[in-house]
């Protein structure tokens, strides 16, 4: 700025600035109501005109493109033909894109209208939530850019009529300790879990993630294949052990690892489980299929210091008993007598002698004062709505109930966007949620 | 054959149907990478670069060209027996090509226009994609197809993961180029926001609108953007012309120039 050749305006040339800004004020018409525009956004989520919009939106993402406060990215992984080196290139992206909410087992925002409704509650509700202040400048761009003219003033005054603004606290947290470069590790051992899924050993670390905690996960990169978020199920001496389920191409690459492999690995990243929470009262974890992965850390923290708490329990559930995870694990915790394990399958056949039904079904056991309970529960969507359901009708808090969320991650660290969940980036503000934190968030469709 | 000492290259095969073999060429134009591409794959069927034909299974056979006559009927069918991995490349093998819009017209009319002796001509009334005919493993796009994007199916082959092909509208690629939309601001009549990227916008590039060459994108809201072209004063033939393009036959593009066909009589 100083090489610029610069002098001082004249008089005339700083009225006329004004006067130009006061003919664009005229130009823009009636100024959008915008007091209370988040809080009315969140009251109006199954307002039909979404749909309706929707109907119209062609989803070319021009918005989203042309917006200057839109940050959101993907990356793609170019590699030789070998496989041997790959460039990781980050481009611009958009929520509009069909599959930027999309996990191996679903799409969170599978309908046009969740997608339209993800941009504009963005913009003008949850980024409240998130930066304190409006994702909207308001210039206009979205609005001049959409080739259907489709105009998002519009849009808001239909579908979020003015209220009275509820004042909220801005909350700002700090991300949780998260280096954004690869460090490498090496693969000690691969130990089979089930027919798909293989804990990994990984050793030779960055001394940052053996002092990760229970509930963190790391950002895993092979060259060429896209990196995939893995949380860590156990901390060792000197490695962490990752418990992977082949649904995919990087998953599948990974449990195929021989030991001496290399990785990259970025973290540990995001919310940890908060154990103290527990203290002088009754634990309970509640597992689902390869949920109880991000939840064994937890259990091995929990039988270490049980004279901590009231109780210990760990509820499993998994679809068949060759899909449990970790038996050596749940039957030297059983043999500890520090946690009581009680295991269930969905379907057996004859051999097993075991407890058949749904986890939830195991709640009927629970005879302590319920209000005295903290939950910690991960597993499929719909097994942690019936369990959290449970939990709640048996008495337990909702500020007592822990959750863990799986979304579409690439950064891990709160840049490119895929993790969104209204106001939050599962991956900086959670894994790890206190329910109530979530508000009816909580497995909401199309969010 | 060349021994090379890698025991376990692809057999790879290229086969044609109704096509120009602008895709093939696609193929031999990856100058650069042609060395590298054959001391990893057997190239072992390849009309466009050598007569010599080597019986099946392949690892991986790329189609180009539609089904367009009676004889392509059996040969799709035996090409899908004898492959691990079926291809489709190109507008034609991936929608029918530029000459499915014979699927809306007069069959025998548009054969006894052209040809001379239309009794000498075999085909078939309508000109169809080979995933009518049989599964397809993956597809690429365009007309003809993007070289970056069949080298990224290469490479994801010899290193077993998926390909990274993006499925996304025109108007993304726009974006990142930084061109200025020539729809909004130039008026022009543009297929970019219902076409799948992978052309980088090479027509929006040079000032011209998408030709949708690379087909209807994923979940493509083709009837809103057709009636935005309406809607913007376009008479309902040029809106009709727009679609029916070399991927018109290809879903739900089909649709809307079936529709826009009985508007415009
Ligand atoms: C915080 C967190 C912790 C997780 N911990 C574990 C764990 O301990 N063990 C385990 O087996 N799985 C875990 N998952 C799920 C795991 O990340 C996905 O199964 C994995 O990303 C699938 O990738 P893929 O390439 O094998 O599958 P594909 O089906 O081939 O995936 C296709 C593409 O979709 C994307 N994708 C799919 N699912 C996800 C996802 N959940 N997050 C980000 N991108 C995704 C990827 O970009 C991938 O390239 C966790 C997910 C999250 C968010
Ligand atoms: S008007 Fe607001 S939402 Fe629209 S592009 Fe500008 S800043 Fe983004
Ligand atoms: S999630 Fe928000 S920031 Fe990202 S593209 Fe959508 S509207 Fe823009
Ligand atoms: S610019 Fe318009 S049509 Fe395109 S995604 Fe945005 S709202 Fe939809
Ligand atoms: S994974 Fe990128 S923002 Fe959360």
């Amino acid at each position: 700025m100083a090489k610029l050749p610069t002098r001082r305006p004249s008089h005339a040339e700083a009225g006329a600035a004004v006067d130009r800004v006061e003919s664009v004020r005229t130009q823009m018409g009636e100024p959008l109501p915008m007091a209370g525009i988040g809080d009315r956004l969140k009251l109006q989520l199954d307002n039909p005109r979404w749909a309706q919009v929707a109907d119209r939106c062609v989803e070319c993402g021009n918005c989203t493109m042309s917006c200057p406060t839109c940050f959101c990215t993907s990356v793609i992984e170019a590699s030789d033909m070998d496989g041997k080196s790959s460039i990781t290139e980050r481009q611009w992206d958009t929520c509009f894109d069909v599959a930027f909410a999309k996990v191996a087992g679903g799409d969170f925002r599978a309908r046009p209208r969740d997608r339209y409704r993800q941009w504009l509650t963005h913009k003008f509700s949850t980024w409240w939530d998130q930066f304190g202040s409006s994702g909207c400048v308001g210039c206009g761009r979205c609005i001049t850019w959409c080739p259907v003219q489709i105009d998002v003033r519009e849009e808001l005054a239909a579908i979020a009529p003015p209220i009275a603004p509820v004042e909220h606290p801005v909350a700002v947290e700090p991300v949780a300790a998260s280096p954004g470069s690869y460090s490498i590790a090496r693969l000690a051992s691969a130990r089979p879990e089930t027919e798909d899924t293989t804990t990994l050993s990984l050793t030779d670390l960055d001394p940052a993630f053996l002092e990760g905690r229970p509930g963190q996960f790391v950002m895993i990169a092979l060259p060429a294949f896209p990196a995939v978020p893995i949380s860590i199920s156990r901390f060792r001496a000197n490695a962490i052990d990752l418990t992977i389920r082949a649904v995919g191409q990087t998953s599948t690459a990974l449990v195929n690892l021989h030991p001496g492999a290399k990785v990259g690995l970025r973290g540990p990243l995001g919310t940890f489980w908060p154990i103290q929470e527990a203290y002088g009262r009754h634990a309970v974890v509640v597992a689902g299929g390869v949920g109880l992965s991000p939840l064994h850390g937890l259990v091995d923290a929990l039988v270490a210091n049980h004279d901590r708490f009231e109780s210990v329990s760990l509820f499993y559930g998994s679809r068949t008993p060759e899909d449990q995870l970790f038996r050596d694990d749940l039957a030297a915790w059983t043999a500890s007598k520090a946690i009581d394990v009680v295991v269930t399958v969905d379907r057996a056949g004859p051999e097993w002698k075991g407890r058949v039904g749904v986890v939830t079904n195991l709640f009927d056991m629970i005879s302590w004062d319920c209000t005295k309970v903290t939950a910690f529960v991960v597993g499929p969507e719909r097994m942690m709505q019936a369990s959290v359901q449970g939990l709640i009708s048996k008495g337990v808090p909702t500020d007592r109930i822990h959750v863990s969320m799986e979304r579409h991650m690439e950064c891990g660290i709160g840049l490119c966007g895929h993790c969104q969940m209204a106001g939050r980036f599962v991956c900086k503000d959670g894994p790890v949620f206190r329910l109530n934190d979530l508000g009816d968030m909580f497995n909401r469709e199309g969010i | 054959m060349a021994t090379s000492g890698r025991t376990a290259r692809p057999r790879v095969a290229v086969a044609k149907f109704a096509s120009c073999d602008g895709c093939q060429l696609t193929i031999l134009d990856l100058e650069d990478q042609l060395l590298e591409i054959v001391s990893r794959f057997d190239i072992v069927e390849f009309p466009e670069a050598t007569s010599r034909r080597s019986p099946g299974p392949y690892d991986i056979v790329f189609v180009e060209g539609s089904i367009s006559a009676p004889e392509h009927l059996d040969a799709i069918k035996e090409l899908r027996k004898q492959a691990r991995v079926l291809v489709t490349i190109g507008a034609c093998a991936t929608a029918g090509g530029i000459q499915a819009l014979r699927n809306w017209a007069d069959h025998d009319a548009y054969r006894a226009a052209v040809y001379t002796h239309p009794e000498w001509i075999e085909s078939l009334a309508t000109a169809t994609p080979a995933s009518e005919h049989v599964k397809v493993d993956a597809e690429l796009r365009g007309c003809p197809i993007d070289p970056g994007q069949l080298l990224e199916l290469l490479t994801a082959v010899l290193v077993g993961r998926r390909p990274q092909i993006r499925d996304e509208a025109v108007c993304r690629e726009c974006k990142r180029k930084g061109i200025v939309c020539l729809v909004v601001a130039g008026g022009q009549a543009c297929m970019g926001p219902v076409t799948t990227s992978g052309c980088n916008a090479l027509c929006p590039t040079y000032d011209r609108g998408c030709f949708g060459c690379f087909g209807p994108r994923a979940g493509a809201n083709a009837r809103s953007w057709s009636n935005g072209l309406l809607k913007s004063g376009r008479p309902p033939e040029e809106v009709w012309r727009l679609f029916a393009g070399f991927t018109g036959y290809a879903e739900p593009f089909r649709t809307v120039i079936t529709e826009l066909g009985k508007t415009k009589g």
